[in-house]
């Protein structure tokens, strides 16, 4: 089977002014200043196949919504390639892919359900305009019809087509996001968060009605979330994303059983339990290293990690492994749940 | 019941005037916080558990009336006090932390200056002292390097710093109790722990009582003595957490825990909660779950509902509880 989306070596690096490193200005012999580079994707590959749902978690500022801007071709990529069915689209400049045909085959449901609709658009003009702009229906009676196809396959009530954004409440407004990207039957779906505004009860509907459609339709996800418990649910792959970086990614459960990296460890134990008191929790201390012109050489998580070494800052970790990738010296292994180091202090003590 | 309370909610009703009429927003809500206990109110977003507070501290919007009740803290009637001496209250004995740390921090003072602003209103220090002590305040919450942080302002600072200086702002006084309105909501799961110890930590140090305003089960689980589920502007079960998850009586909490990701949970076992809030404009029934509920009997709609003890800390306000 081949893979529906590939992403190879994907860089987003954004330029954020210049460093001077001399006090002398050029014109009297100071060196020249740096650029400097927020380095927002850092070398990230994986693979979509088709009917397939990969869920990407990380903290806010790891490059999620960077990436999915790339994918969805929002923004062009500092380097690397965007395979999608095997036609090279990353090379294509964001102004001129708005009129290719993939525009219409990748498609987004938003984070805020409020502020991604047009408030002057009804449910209805909000569902018909991608399939006017980019399904070329023009007849108004076939626009109404699938229209209201689309409404019955997110469980929209007819009525409530007519009704803006304002008259609709949270979960009604995200029917209508979804409704409209699935409109034009695309195989790969965007998801940002999608459940993150909502209450647990219209949560657990909505997510649902996600997975009916995956089912039916045959849509490919890529399921961005906080919610660690969410993402266990809906998808099949994980990816795990520190600083720009792709820290560990693979099968969810073998994942969630056996995370191999430290990063990977402290954001599932910091999933809040409820019934059984908490195990034990892992706490990140400090803030994350700066993601501006950071060391090619040292590992990212290094500031924060419990099981630093130095060769973690000589060495810049590789995604490794069959499967289940970690990108950590010091994977903990899979076959033992005790950290090689941490078992060596142990025996110490 | 908490047998020592330190603010007791009793018996309040609060409605807002608009346009479409007036809505009924909280309906008899009755709550009670010991000397140093953490109180979670969970429920839904529009079951009226920001309005409780804000009520409670004065702070409601223009729009807002109390139709009845009585808030006692230590006693007094924060309801009937005059202005003055609520305001001496406020930020002193009473402080508060807002959901969003950007939008409550204002964004053209610096972290330590607003901090300073608390302190020179009710601290009996020196003007000399104030920058110290603001620093001190950084230092309390974590800060690395609080002299320079001083001097930054909100943009300046990632979110879960924000809420520090927010946290720092809020407890420079040693208040009696805080209210946290969904202190965590915007901030990802490693930073909300964090940020939650930093909050239990202080809270257990000062011997300070909490409030903690949530939607999160979990969350209001890990560091709450007790929880109480509120549903469109009704208490309608309060016990020790434990008990919430482990024998609630009451059908909404019961929904509630069905419809909440589990850790070990599959996409079957997510149980969604049928119908949505009622609408609060038009008269409502005894129990305003009533229309949602799939043990609903003849009494529901007809006989008052009121919270009663059915167990060591347990409340229940059920005509049919499972």
């Amino acid at each position: 089977m081949t893979a529906l989306l590939k992403v190879e070596n994907l860089t987003k690096h954004f330029p954020v002014g210049l460093h001077n490193t001399s006090k002398r200005p050029t014109w009297l012999g100071g060196a020249a200043p740096t650029p400097l580079f927020l380095h927002a994707v850092d070398d990230v590959s994986f693979e979509l196949e088709q009917g397939a749902s990969l869920g990407i978690v990380g903290e806010s500022g790891c490059g999620k919504s960077t990436l999915v801007r790339l994918i969805t071709r929002l923004i062009d990529p500092s380097s690397g390639h965007i395979l999608f069915q095997n036609r090279h689209i990353g090379d294509i400049p964001a102004r001129i892919f708005a009129r290719t045909p993939e525009r219409a085959l990748i498609q987004q449901v938003f984070q805020d359900p409020t502020d991604s609709l047009n408030p002057r658009f009804t449910a209805f003009d909000s569902i018909a305009d991608p399939l006017k702009r980019l399904g070329g229906i023009r007849n108004s009676v076939t626009l109404k019809k699938r229209v209201e196809d689309i409404a019955e396959k997110v469980s929209l009530p007819l009525p409530l087509l007519s009704r803006y954004p304002h008259q609709l409440s949270g979960g009604q407004k995200l029917r209508v996001g979804i409704g409209r990207g699935i409109a034009l039957n695309p195989p790969l779906l965007i998801l940002d968060e999608p459940t993150s505004a909502l209450d647990v009860s219209v949560q657990a509907v909505i997510l649902r009605l996600l997975e009916k459609l995956r089912k039916e339709l045959g849509l490919s996800y890529l399921f961005v979330s906080h919610d660690l418990n969410v993402v266990r649910m809906m998808c099949s792959n994980l990816m795990v994303m520190y600083l720009g970086k792709v820290v560990e990614s693979g099968p969810v459960e073998p994942i969630f059983q056996r995370p191999g990296h430290p990063y990977t460890q402290a954001l599932l134990s910091a999933i809040p339990e409820f019934g059984e008191p908490a195990g034990n929790v892992i706490r990140l201390a400090e803030e994350p290293q700066s993601p501006i012109n950071p060391s090619p050489h040292c590992c990212r998580f290094f500031s924060r990690c419990r099981y630093k070494q130095d060769l973690c800052q000589q060495v810049m970790p590789h995604l490794m492994g069959q499967e289940h990738l970690t990108a950590c010296h010091y994977r903990l292994d899979a076959m033992t749940t005790v950290h090689p180091l941490a078992a060596e202090k142990h025996d110490l003590a | 019941m908490s047998t020592n309370p330190l603010l007791q909610v009793e018996d309040l009703s609060v409605s807002f005037h608009t346009r479409m009429g007036k809505v009924a927003v909280l309906d008899q809500v009755n709550l009670d916080i010991g000397k140093g206990e953490t109180l979670a109110v969970v429920g839904e977003s529009g079951s009226g558990k920001s309005v409780s507070a804000f009520a409670a501290l004065g702070i409601l919007d223009a729009a807002g009336c109390v139709d009845h009740g009585r808030v006692l803290f230590e006693g007094r009637n924060l309801l009937t006090l005059p202005k003055a001496e609520l305001r001496s209250l406020r930020g002193k004995d009473l402080a508060m932390i807002f959901q969003n740390p950007r939008t409550a921090l204002n964004p053209i003072r610096t972290a330590g200056q607003q901090i300073e602003d608390v302190l020179a209103c009710h601290a009996d220090l020196p003007r000399r002292a104030l920058k110290e002590a603001a620093i001190e305040q950084l230092a309390q919450v974590k800060i690395t390097d609080p002299a320079r942080r001083y001097h930054a302002y909100p943009f300046e600072m990632s979110g879960g710093m924000c809420q520090r200086v927010m946290i720092a702002v809020a407890l420079a006084c040693k208040p009696r109790l805080l209210i946290a309105d969904e202190p965590t909501t915007g901030l990802d799961v490693t930073t909300q722990m964090v940020i939650m110890d930093l909050i239990k930590e202080l809270a257990q140090a000062q011997g300070m009582a909490t409030w903690l305003i949530t939607h999160d089960l979990g969350l209001a689980a890990d560091y709450a003595d007790r929880i109480a589920v509120m549903h469109a502007g009704q208490v309608l079960e309060t016990a020790p957490g434990r008990v919430i998850f482990k024998a609630a009586r009451h059908p909404y909490t019961r929904r509630l825990l069905g419809a909440t990701p589990r850790k070990q949970g599959s996409l079957e076992d997510l149980v969604p909660i049928p119908g949505s809030l009622p609408d609060l404009r038009q008269p409502q029934p005894p129990c305003r779950f009533s229309q949602r509920c799939d043990r609903c009997i003849d009494a529901c709609n007809t006989t008052a509902l009121t919270l009663q003890n059915i167990g060591v800390n347990h409340q229940l306000a059920c005509r049919n509880p499972l």
